[in-house]
């Protein structure tokens, strides 16, 4: 029997759909490069350069965190380009260019591969990473805000000339003097619509443009990579609740204002959606994403920081075992007890 | 196979193939081997008392009695001499018993069959009948304690690339129709039911079955799955379709039945659908024993190594060790997967993008199901998760991202349970 070919044997089912995490991470990667090259049109050619820093630096520290843990090497899997790509997206234009080598040290190291890599951790890495710079730089991250460009000059903001033109996000604006203020600021309600949607306002890097995170956003639901079901209840949730509460009586705040600015769009489509740290199915994600939208609310009008996107996801994290628990599929064989 | 739709916003249905799948829409005689291999799925896999030894003259149809006592036999399906007995392990480690037949050209038949059958009384042919072409034990609904009411003839087939009942719905409607009406004599069974694709209505009609047209989205005509859609009775975990008093077989054995009844002769052939590396389907009739090389020859299919051969399906189906494996009296189709197409089960762990869970027929929480079954906690797994359940279709590793291969998971854990006889005391 040695002329018999030797065949490959292996357990049922012997075809694959096709997909794999690396299609699915790469098509992540290519929804968020538009944001970014607007954001040097709006804040100048430095947020490509932190951009970059901070995928080198997640990729890097992703392959050394692997060989100090004995873990086979994945960067080809573009989970750490992502975490690297939302990080910068999240921090303000204006940052030293050592901010984001830290970011992802804790961001890789710390909240993904010490709690077992990918797959296991609790938190989503990016966010974890802005939460830690946030609290150890506060300075730095929240005096690095730059008004957008107008003219085209995207190497204004270049070398020194940063510390002089730091300016204030419309939500710090909102929070601390009011719609008026915003509009002296930004001309018209209606101007202001139009330019946030587009993402000419001051934030961070990546998050302004809510059009583009939108198209990036639906492509992925058309692909089937993400449901509608966390970025509709997130932004709904916002814009109801600070509908109901954001005003100076009730029913009188500004929802489409609250959730063109600050980072709704980005988190709705791109954080909160983060396969590992978010419920797998409808009715948990539903709970998921009005969980983030209620405590982004609550953070902006009630807690000390202007925007809460951030935190709020961070907080609505820890509850998936939970939620994927209670709202678990129902049984498709009889319930028990019924026999 | 697969249909996508075009706006991609409903989900994409894995569809059965059907009967204008296969080349010529017919079916393709395989000449007899001259080496033919029997094997008989034998818990005892002991050969010291067997009552058949090498150097056995034994004729085409004629029942081989493996041991003195147990009822354990074996069909010859060619006229010959055995050469060689031996024990194999099979999937799971089932242990088999298998008799390989230098076969001579012409075939003798058997006549104790047509013997057993003179008197119209279907007691006497029965014990013949145990293991025909098309059902793996046909005493799992003929049977005098708690007998079926309700017998379900499939018309589809078990797991896409395969339409070896279907090609016989449509090729053998009138025989399936003489077959219908025995398997009502004999199981005494009120209701048949008969489930095809729309393509084989017509056919199925001829039958005088109660039919039943259901669209041929996998894995919809898995038994489970039947008994919830055709019957509304679903299945709880804790109980067996017997258990509910009904019986499944296959278009295919149905046939057989009739081969046995209506010419008094056993059913030595089985119809297999071959997929080749192109994914091209052709059926076949050969014997049952019959060499997968033999075949594959005659169909000019070249195997080399690292290419993968299974028996059954994509979905379900069993890799086998060697071209010499003879096909048996349930294997319904040869699946040829080139060295290429062979994709390896992943490493890395879930990270839970719910895929799973969305395509499980069963609704099971499959993401939480894997997390259980790979660190062993096969209780906890039923009891918290719903572990029987599953209707094993293995659409949950077909589309898991991370290559999972949560069906194996799933079909070891069951095995463990039943091992253990966790399945009794833990159902839910």
């Amino acid at each position: 029997m040695t002329d018999l070919p030797l065949l490959t044997v292996s357990v049922s089912p012997h075809l694959k759909s096709g997909q794999s995490v690396e299609k699915i991470m790469w098509t992540v990667v290519a929804c968020l490069l538009p944001p970014l090259i607007l954001s040097v049109f709006i804040f100048g050619l430095q947020t490509l350069i932190i951009t970059l820093i901070s995928v080198i630096s997640c990729v890097a520290v992703e392959a050394i965190s692997q060989k100090l843990l004995h873990r086979p090497v994945t960067i080809k899997d573009g989970s750490a380009v992502i975490t690297g790509l939302l990080m910068a997206y999240i921090i303000p234009p204006g940052v030293p260019y050592w901010i984001p080598v830290l970011g992802a040290v804790m961001a890789i190291y710390v909240a993904k591969h010490l709690l077992g890599g990918i797959g296991f951790n609790i938190f989503n890495p990016a966010l974890i990473g802005r939460a830690f710079l946030m609290a150890s730089f506060p300075v730095a991250m929240t005096s690095a805000w730059l008004p957008p460009i107008r003219d085209g000059a995207i190497f204004k903001y270049m070398g020194s000339g940063i510390d002089a033109v730091s300016t204030a996000t419309p939500l710090y604006l909102l929070k601390h003097y009011g719609s008026s203020a915003l509009m002296e600021k930004f001309g018209s309600m209606s101007a202001i619509y139009g330019d946030f949607f587009i993402g000419w306002r001051p934030g961070c890097i990546g998050e302004t443009s809510a059009l583009l995170l939108l198209i990036g956003g639906l492509y992925l639901i058309y692909k089937k990579y993400i449901t509608w079901h966390i970025p509709v209840a997130m932004i709904a949730t916002v814009g109801f609740l600070t509908w109901v509460f954001g005003g100076e009586r009730f029913f009188t705040g500004n929802p489409l204002l609250a959730v063109l600015s600050g980072g709704v769009f980005l988190g709705a489509f791109f954080m909160a959606t983060d396969y590992v740290t978010s419920p797998s199915q409808g009715t948990a994600k539903l709970i998921f994403g009005a969980g983030v939208g209620a405590l982004t609310v609550l953070i902006r009008l009630k807690g000390g920081y202007p925007e809460g996107v951030c935190y709020a996801i961070l907080l609505m994290n820890p509850t998936v075992p939970a939620l994927e628990g209670w709202f678990r599929p129902r049984r498709f064989a009889p319930q028990k007890g019924a026999q | 196979m697969i249909k996508k739709p075009f706006f991609g916003l409903g989900k994409p249905k894995l569809t059965y193939s059907g009967v204008r799948d296969i080349e010529g829409e017919d079916l393709k005689e395989i000449l007899p081997s001259p080496r033919i291999t029997l094997m008989h799925k034998s818990p005892n896999g002991d050969l010291g008392d067997l009552s058949l030894s090498i150097g056995d003259e034994v004729n085409t149809g004629q029942k081989l009695n493996l041991r003195e006592n147990g009822g354990e036999f074996l069909t010859s399906t060619a006229t010959g001499t055995i050469t060689d007995i031996s024990h194999t392990t099979g999937y799971a480690g089932q242990s088999f018993v298998s008799v390989a037949i230098e076969a001579k050209s012409k075939d003798l038949w058997d006549d104790e069959l047509e013997k057993a059958g003179k008197n119209e009384s279907p007691e006497n042919v029965l014990p013949f009948l145990s293991y025909i072409p098309g059902i793996s034990d046909l005493t799992s609904i003929i049977k005098t304690d708690n007998p079926p009411n309700t017998i379900i003839i499939n018309g589809l087939d078990r797991d896409l690339l395969i339409a070896t009942n279907q090609i016989i719905v449509k090729t053998e409607a009138e025989n399936l129709a003489e077959g219908v009406e025995y398997l009502k004599k004999i199981t005494g069974v009120k209701r048949v039911i008969f489930v095809v694709p729309p393509s084989l209505r017509m056919e199925a009609e001829q039958s005088g079955a109660e039919v039943k047209v259901i669209e041929p989205h996998y894995p919809d005509a898995t038994p489970r799955l039947l008994m919830k859609e055709i019957l509304d009775n679903p299945v709880s975990p804790s109980q067996s379709l017997e258990d509910l008093g009904v019986g499944f077989i296959s278009a295919e054995a149905v046939v057989a039945l009739r081969t046995a009844f209506v010419e008094g002769k056993m059913p030595v052939t089985k119809v297999v659908t071959v997929t080749d590396k192109n994914n091209r389907l052709t059926a076949v009739r050969a014997k049952v024993g019959t060499p997968v090389s033999d075949i594959l020859n005659a169909l000019n299919i070249d195997v080399s190594d690292g290419d993968r051969l299974v028996f059954g399906g994509p979905m379900s189906g069993r890799g086998i060790y060697s071209e010499d494996m003879p096909i048996l009296h349930d294997t319904d189709a040869i699946m040829v997967q080139d060295k290429d197409q062979v994709i390896p089960a992943g490493n890395d762990p879930c990270i839970n993008c719910g895929e799973c869970v969305r395509a499980c027929p069963a609704k099971l929480p499959v993401n939480m199901l894997i997390r259980l079954l790979e660190n062993g906690l096969y209780e906890e797994a039923v009891q918290e998760y719903d572990l029987l359940s599953c209707v094993e279709c293995g659409l949950c590793s077909y589309v898991c991202i991370m290559r999972i291969p949560i069906f194996h998971y799933i079909m070891l854990g069951k095995h463990e349970l039943a091992l253990t006889g966790g399945l009794e005391e833990s159902n839910g």
